[in-house]
């Protein structure tokens, strides 16, 4: 055998060689697919309903001086929340009521008549976990609501909407949705009051 | 669940004030920092309360006389350990419609709720099931009755406790976050709505004047919603219309419907015209006249800051944009006239055209 014949017949068997070895990675790689289907695991799991919760927002302490005439102080609301885990679709609503304001743990309510709060509650957004759309938000109750012993409800959520964690932001710069009214005849000193959020269902038929 | 004190501090004008401002400022300072940081999130949410066996609510049928079985579901979804305060509620109406939900002095539906626990101390992500029953008394009437089972974190109270103990803190407001779940239980009985306006009054109050209507709602079931429709006239001009709806009314209760006057009412007679449209029952339709006297506005004038006043009565929105486009008018006009009449002067000067 001549030296180029020698060399030919190398040259064949090396791309006989690289033909098998490329044929057989394309089998291998065609063949998965087929593996994996004929291997199937099905995923199960059950959710169960969560709850409806609320978490209520800090209130911006303030000082007031006393004019002798009455005079309304408006203070910033903080950031709060409220999520609906329930996963029902039901309806849901948010109110808020006013403890008696009190100074040295006596009770003043009389002297700052019964509604010395008012609330102008705020526009939901969606919590950035929340996929809701927009336009399903929790809907605000429009306009200053006076807020006392008895609870004023603040946000209605209706039917198939408000599902999923909901935040309101806070009072920022000029904004201050909390008016505190006070009396000229107030007496000096540090008052107290308590503000309760609940969060509810509307209730069944 | 983080809670932070709101703190309001009142001090004198004068001497009273120059003693009591300090401490004023200290108090203020030390509450105001952290319910600032506050501010920025919201805290979060420690547990979560859920009906067994249903979802958001929960519905029992039975008879006067029986007891009544049903559970609830408790769950601490936070990280630490948390204790659950839980309550038995009468429901009465909130002031635009709707449950509030009322835990102290039960009178009503309430009184037949009976938890099994009062005080649920979890483990982190841990629940519990908490069974209550339902009494129902010999004479309960026929028809639909309301409570529900109010749920709130110990530690919202824990603050209260150490007022007691901390002298320096006794100037403290508190936020407290409920969860309710409502409880309806049906007895047998014609089921029956009602709704009715025992009194429209304007009334002043330090937030401003408006109107209150005194709505009773009655029957046996609870009506699920009230479109109202307002205008006020005085004379033949409308003062303001007024639109809204109410949520849920409850049977047995007056609630108290305020509407706020936009702006500062005068002395002299209007006329409130309109419509309460509750779902399932009759419309009411209203044509009432009332009064706002002499005694009503000096009240107003002591009553109601000047700043409390609505600014809405004022200046139109479309006054405030013709007042921009005038503004924007003034200083474009002063520019247009200085630039024409350097014109001449440059086209003279240009070396080209000489």
């Amino acid at each position: 055998m001549s030296p180029h014949h020698h060399h030919d017949a190398v040259a064949r068997r090396v791309t006989l060689r690289r033909t098998v070895v490329a044929l057989g990675m394309i089998c291998a790689f065609a063949a998965t697919p087929v593996v994996a289907q004929a291997d199937t695991t099905t995923a199960t799991g059950t959710l169960s309903a969560g709850g409806l919760s609320v978490a209520a927002p800090p209130i911006m302490p303030f000082t007031a001086t006393l004019t002798g005439v009455n005079q309304t102080v408006t203070t910033a609301v903080g950031a709060w929340s409220l999520t609906d885990a329930v996963g029902d679709g039901a309806a849901y609503n948010v109110s808020v009521s006013a403890g008696a304001p009190s100074i040295g743990g006596t009770s003043i309510a009389g002297s700052l008549g019964g509604t010395w709060l008012a609330l102008t509650p705020t526009t939901a957004t969606a919590d950035a976990s929340n996929p809701a759309p927009a336009s399903t938000h929790p809907v605000a109750i429009a306009g200053s609501l006076a807020v006392g012993a008895t609870a004023v409800t603040i946000e209605n959520a209706a039917v198939n909407t408000g599902a999923g964690k909901w935040d309101f932001a806070a009072d920022s710069g000029a904004v201050q949705n909390l008016a505190v009214t006070i009396p000229g005849n107030a007496v000096p000193g540090a008052y107290s009051d308590t503000l309760t959020y609940t969060i509810a269902a509307g209730v069944g038929a | 669940m983080a809670k932070r004190p709101i703190t309001t501090m009142i001090s004198a004008g004068l001497h009273a004030g120059a003693k009591a401002l300090p401490a004023a400022l200290a108090l203020a300072a030390f509450a105001a920092a952290p319910a600032g940081a506050a501010a920025s999130s919201p805290p979060p949410v420690g547990f979560a309360l859920s009906a067994v066996g249903t979802t958001s609510s929960i519905s029992l049928h039975g008879a006067p006389g029986r007891v009544l079985h049903g559970a609830v579901l408790v769950r601490n979804v936070s990280r630490h350990p948390i204790t659950v305060i839980l309550q038995c509620a009468d429901i009465r109406n909130a002031s635009n419609g709707n449950a509030d939900y009322v835990t102290t002095r039960l009178s009503a539906t309430g009184r037949w709720l009976h938890l099994t626990a009062g005080r649920v101390r979890l483990a982190p992500h841990a629940s519990r099931r908490v069974r209550f029953t339902v009494s129902v008394p010999r004479a309960a009437a026929g028809g639909s009755h309301y409570g529900g089972i109010v749920a709130i974190n110990a530690a919202d109270f824990s603050p209260v406790a150490a007022r007691g103990k901390a002298k320096g803190r006794k100037f403290i407001f508190y936020r407290i976050s409920r969860q309710a779940l409502p409880v309806t239980i049906h007895l047998p009985g014609r089921l029956s709505r009602s709704l009715a306006l025992r009194s429209l009054t304007l009334v002043v109050a330090p937030i401003g004047a408006g109107l209150v209507l005194g709505l009773q709602p009655g029957g046996s079931e609870l009506t699920e919603q009230a479109q109202v429709n307002l205008r006020v006239l005085r004379g033949k001009r409308r003062i303001f219309t007024y639109a809204s709806t109410l949520g849920q009314l409850f049977p047995g209760g007056i609630l108290n419907y305020r509407i706020g006057w936009p702006g500062l009412p005068r002395q002299g007679t209007y006329r409130v015209l309109g419509t309460i449209r509750p779902q399932g029952s009759a419309t009411i339709h209203i044509s009432k006249t009332i009064t706002f006297s002499d005694a009503l506005a000096t009240r107003l004038a002591r009553d109601t800051p000047p700043a409390d006043q609505p600014a809405a009565a004022g200046t139109p929105g479309w006054m405030l944009i013709a007042l921009g486009v005038a503004a924007v008018l003034l200083i474009a006009l002063p520019t247009a006239v200085w630039k024409l009449a350097r014109r001449p002067a440059e086209h003279l000067a240009d070396p080209q055209n000489r």
